[in-house]
């Protein structure tokens, strides 16, 4: 029996690999991670991350 | 079925995190497109987000109209237990609908401001607020002087239904009863029972408008069965209550046992006074009716007569409790009635 994943965990995965990518990218001078883009793309993850997390909730139900 | 409080807690979060990817979006335009201006779009986005508030207002029962985690009615668990959950999980009980007025008019002023329009409507404010100050230390004084008056007015008219209501009292009981002892006043027996029934009906309106019905409380009914052996035989029967209770089975045959010893002990106490002791404890209710006639020997009883036998200690038998006649060493009878309020056969 294989249990179904865990879609908040999954994105948090996501998101930290998205995050180190672009760090990457930024180190290596590939792309210029300013502060202004860097705000609403945290921003933007951690709302996923909770949407996610609420609407995975409201989905299990019970418990 | 979904679980309400995991509902809520979705809700919650999926409102949160809505906001947030929204915010973000705003934020990412604002670095890099087409941007109006912070002083539009933020005021803007603030008055939508009360909007939107407004609008999800949901319009079902009113404690699920509160706090964030309002959710659809759920068949599974009543409203108090959902909204006794929703307390649990430290939401703010803030009314949506409330909310949202609140940041559209926030989102109002914030463009006002930002756009520089508040200035002028301040300094009207603000000679609305100067004059406004001006009038109220003006009349201050007026004002205060019609405050005291209107409160001297009203303890007056209370004083004078007070009044009122003694007068009423007074004519409609101790005036009628005065008249009948008047009329009566050859009988001694006949104004002493009237002067009692006055006293007792008096002291009871003394002690807080006594509105107890015989059958309400066990202390109601052994002043009603005090004032019936009054009447029935004359005497004199003065009851002192200790704690109250509502009147059960139980109690009922207490009061009746009560009323049997009182009646015998205004039979043959003579002139003498009979008293009444009941006390109500959470335990057991104990009532002692005690005499200062010439007393007799219980066991010399003829077993004919069934008043003390039947009436008193078999009455108390069947309901559970006891009662006992004692000879007092300075002359006089003591009936002791006692029943255990917890042990119920």
């Amino acid at each position: 029996m294989t249990r179904p994943p865990n879609v908040t965990v999954l994105l948090m995965g996501i998101a930290v690999l998205a995050l180190g990518v672009l760090l990457v990218l930024d180190a290596d001078g590939t792309i210029d991670l300013r502060f202004a883009y860097m705000v609403p793309v945290l921003v933007g993850a951690f709302g996923a991350i909770l949407l996610a997390s609420g609407l995975a909730s409201r989905g299990r139900g019970g418990g | 079925m979904s679980h309400p409080a995991n509902e809520s807690r979705g809700s919650f979060r999926i409102a949160i995190g809505t906001g947030l990817l929204l915010g973000s979006g705003l934020l990412f335009v604002r670095a890099a497109g087409p941007w109006p201006g912070d002083a539009i779009v933020w005021p803007a986005a603030i008055a939508a987000l009360g909007a939107l508030l407004i609008w999800r207002a949901p319009s079902v029962a009113p404690r699920r109209r509160r706090g964030w985690a309002a959710h659809p009615p759920s068949e599974s668990s009543p409203p108090r237990e959902s909204s006794v959950r929703v307390r649990a999980f430290g939401r703010p009980e803030v009314s949506r609908g409330g909310l949202g007025v609140a940041l559209v008019l926030a989102g109002g002023f914030a463009f006002l401001w930002a756009n520089g329009a508040t200035r002028p409507a301040g300094e009207a404010l603000l000679a609305a607020l100067a004059v406004l100050i001006a009038v109220a230390l003006i009349f201050a004084p007026s004002w205060r002087r019609l405050a005291r008056s209107l409160a001297a007015e009203r303890t007056e008219r209370i004083r004078s239904q007070e009044r009122a209501d003694v007068g009423a009292h007074l004519h409609d009981s101790v005036l009628q009863t005065l008249a009948l002892i008047q009329r009566s006043a050859e009988d001694p027996k006949e104004v002493a029972a009237l002067a009692r029934q006055q006293e007792r009906e008096l002291r009871g309106w003394l002690a807080g408008g006594d509105s107890r019905e015989p059958g309400d409380t066990l202390a109601a009914a052994l002043d009603a069965a005090a004032a019936e052996v009054e009447a029935a035989v004359g005497g004199s029967v003065e009851v002192v209550a200790v704690g109250d209770c509502p009147l059960d089975e139980h109690g009922g045959a207490v009061v009746g046992a009560a009323r049997e010893a009182m009646l015998n002990a205004a039979k043959f106490a003579g002139e003498a006074p009979v008293s009444v002791y009941a006390e109500v404890a959470d335990e057991r209710i104990q009532v002692f009716v005690r005499d200062r006639g010439a007393g007799f020997d219980p066991t010399a009883v003829p077993q004919a007569r069934r008043g003390v036998r039947e009436s008193i200690v078999g009455r108390m038998q069947r309901a559970g409790g006891r009662a006992s006649v004692h000879a007092l060493p300075d002359g006089g009878t003591e009936v002791e009635i006692t029943i255990d309020r917890r042990e119920r056969p």
